[in-house]
């Protein structure tokens, strides 16, 4: 397995000023794979992906690509290319003289050249394109040019830097696709820059979420979503809700809680996460965690599993909360409670109203299965 | 591109324009009179004949445009061409990388690099010169310090050498050559840079495939703001250079002012300002730029 690993950071750190962007970030990336680093602007993402491109110099850790150290190589030293958040294509050459410039640059002959700039173009779809100037494109063609450009080196590693920011959301979804099916037919490994979590999720065989210059979690799409680690990956990739309370019983797997000031009780399933998820398996497993009683949890419960009821049947365990407002947004409809120690959780329902009001009494509750322990020091 | 304007917006600009373009009304006239003027009557005056005593004749005839063509004054158009090459290529190899890494610095710095750059133009040309002069002459500060520290024993005498006068050029001239490069360079996309260095150009490839190909309309409004004035900056040629180095600006100078001959004078500018479009328009075939930054 080791030898499929293609891209290697090891311990990377880089400080800008006096302030740590990166603070030993460790990663393996496989040959093939379509990782994604998510996190908000800002965590470090980006500088990330310069450090592998060799536009900048870490101040500790080394790059391995295929196994070899490039962490001091120069840029046109690694077999990485990148396609750019702005696209930076050179604006005084045709798409053609774009995408050839590599090769021109490693002295091919021009028959093949030829061969392999029509080729890009009809991989991009834009066959015909190549005598036209950068400035004659539209955005979505400028963002396929390139990577065009990118790809026609046959790069070990495609670094794309938030390629998809600046389209419009119905050219990001089908640029989505697109990039997918690329990557799957060029089989070319692919390192995702994004802040946009549903990206993440539909592209992505795995997913690295960052904060602060850490990884918070890396794991498959089902893993970071289903079985966050910490909840800011829950609150970040599911807006989930995140509870605290503290331990009252353990039985069977399941843990009951209080809330935060004693306002009732939830409970969680504190088991393995569901096995099927073939792709790494010693990532995905979560082990059974030791919990304690009295001890504080924080749990994490996403929007849509959050129950509320007005008429609770006798024994149901849950948090005594006041419905503050409703709103539709997100093509789901957002009920927002607020619970008894002041803090506030939203449920969504499908449709657009429901018969609860602005000022009801309910109970809040949520099948175990749902709620996620998070935040746990053994977790990492 | 834009073919479908609607009406009324069409309408609208058409009144924009109209303003736009009395506002610019005075400046029209201005530049009518005082630049496109003179220049016709320069021209006009060319084909004149000189007067006994004082002035012009008005009377047709080519008499000026033939002396041009006696040895001497071709030697002086070739001598001045070679030195405004010379000067030129001086300030290309120390305004370009200036002007390109005055771009390169942060806010901050940029600015206060340009205010250095503008100080100097608070004072005259002239007296600046003047400041050379105690640099260069014989016992000058460059001879004593040169002397003091043993790397020569007697003084160079660089006054009223050539070299002496491409420096004068050169420290005259190198502000607007720094200028025109810095306003290209300044405008560059870094990223774009990055991006051909990713591809796998050398910096030094990047350098000639990328970056000097979108800085080469500064560049080249540099060499004309440079080229065209030092075939005719007469002063500095006095100045830095005695009387040993002629140029066609001190040939039209000497013409109009000493020898009182106009219509020479005249018939040697309009064949100068010729000479320097040819250069210009030659270069610009060469080099495929088409807008000069700042210029045309």
């Amino acid at each position: 397995m080791n030898d499929n690993i293609i891209l290697q950071l090891d311990r990377i750190e880089k400080s800008f000023g006096g302030t740590e962007v990166l603070r030993g970030i460790n990663l393996s990336v496989k040959q093939g794979e379509f990782i994604t680093l998510l996190g908000s602007s800002g965590c470090g993402k980006t500088t990330t992906l310069r450090i592998i491109a060799g536009l900048e110099i870490p101040d500790g850790g080394r790059v391995l690509l295929e196994g070899r150290d490039v962490t001091y190589d120069e840029p046109n030293k690694r077999n990485v290319n990148t396609v750019f958040q702005n696209y930076a294509l050179f604006p005084h050459m045709t798409v053609e003289g774009n995408i050839s410039y590599s090769l021109k640059l490693k002295h091919i002959d021009k028959t093949t050249i030829k061969k392999r700039v029509d080729e890009a173009l009809e991989l991009v779809q834009l066959s015909g394109y190549g005598k036209r100037m950068p400035n004659e494109l539209s955005g979505g063609q400028r963002q396929r040019v390139a990577i065009a450009r990118a790809v026609v080196n046959q790069p070990k590693v495609l670094l794309l830097d938030e390629p998809l920011g600046a389209l419009d959301l119905q050219l990001r979804r089908q640029m989505q696709l697109e990039l997918k099916r690329l990557q799957t037919h060029l089989g070319i490994t692919f390192l995702y820059i994004t802040h946009d979590q549903e990206e993440a999720l539909n592209m992505s065989d795995r997913i690295a979420v960052m904060r602060d210059g850490v990884f918070e979690q890396v794991g498959t799409p089902a893993q970071v979503y289903d079985r966050p680690k910490t909840s800011y990956v829950a609150q970040f990739v599911g807006s989930a809700n995140i509870i605290t309370g503290r331990v009252i019983s353990q039985q069977d797997g399941t843990v009951t809680f209080t809330g935060a000031n004693g306002t009732g009780l939830a409970m969680l399933r504190n088991e393995p996460a569901a096995s099927g998820q073939t792709i790494e398996q010693s990532v995905c497993r979560q082990p059974v965690m030791q919990v304690d009683s009295g001890q504080t949890v924080t749990a994490a419960v996403r929007r849509e599993h959050i129950l509320l009821m007005k008429e609770a049947p006798e024994g149901t365990k849950g948090l005594d909360g006041v419905i503050k407002e409703k709103s539709f947004a997100g093509g789901l409809l957002q009920i927002m409670v607020l619970l008894r120690d002041g803090s506030e959780l939203v449920a969504s329902r499908h449709g657009i109203d429901s018969e609860l009001k602005a000022g009801d009494r309910v109970l809040v509750t949520w099948k175990p299965e749902n709620a996620v322990l998070v935040d746990m020091e053994d977790a990492k | 591109m834009n073919e479908i304007v609607p009406r009324n917006v069409k309408h609208k600009d058409n009144r924009r324009l109209g303003i736009s373009v009395l506002s610019l009304l005075p400046l029209y006239i201005f530049t009518l009179l005082f630049v496109a003027g003179p220049l016709v009557y320069m021209f006009i005056l060319s084909f004149m004949q000189r007067a006994e005593v004082w002035g012009v004749v008005n009377e047709f005839t080519l008499k000026n445009y033939a002396g041009i063509a006696e040895p001497i004054y071709l030697k002086t158009f070739l001598e001045s061409f070679k030195l405004a090459i010379i000067s030129t290529l001086s300030i290309i190899l120390i305004g370009y990388p200036f002007g390109y890494f005055m771009a390169k610095l942060s806010a901050v710095w940029r600015k206060r690099m340009m205010l250095l750059l503008m100080i100097p133009f608070w004072i005259s040309s002239l007296i600046r010169l003047y400041g050379w002069i105690i640099i260069f002459r014989a016992n000058g500060v460059l001879d004593k310090v040169l002397m003091g520290i043993g790397i020569t024993d007697a003084p160079l005498k660089l006054l009223y050498t050539y070299p002496a006068v491409v420096v004068g050029m050169v420290y005259s001239l190198l502000p607007f050559m720094i200028f025109s490069v810095y306003a290209s360079a300044e405008k560059l996309d870094w990223s774009i840079i990055e991006a051909a260095r990713d591809l796998g150009a050398t910096r030094w490839k990047a350098f000639l495939t990328i970056t000097l190909k979108l800085t080469l309309p500064g560049l080249l409004s540099g060499v004309v703001l440079t080229f065209i004035p030092s075939m005719g900056l007469f002063f500095i040629a006095d100045i830095m250079g005695g009387n040993k180095v002629v140029l066609v600006g001190n040939v039209i100078q000497e013409q109009l002012m000493k020898a009182h001959n106009w219509p020479f004078a005249a018939a040697l500018s309009v064949v100068l300002m010729i000479l320097t479009s040819l250069m210009i328009l030659l270069y610009r075939k060469i080099t495929h730029v088409k807008d000069l930054e700042g210029l045309v």
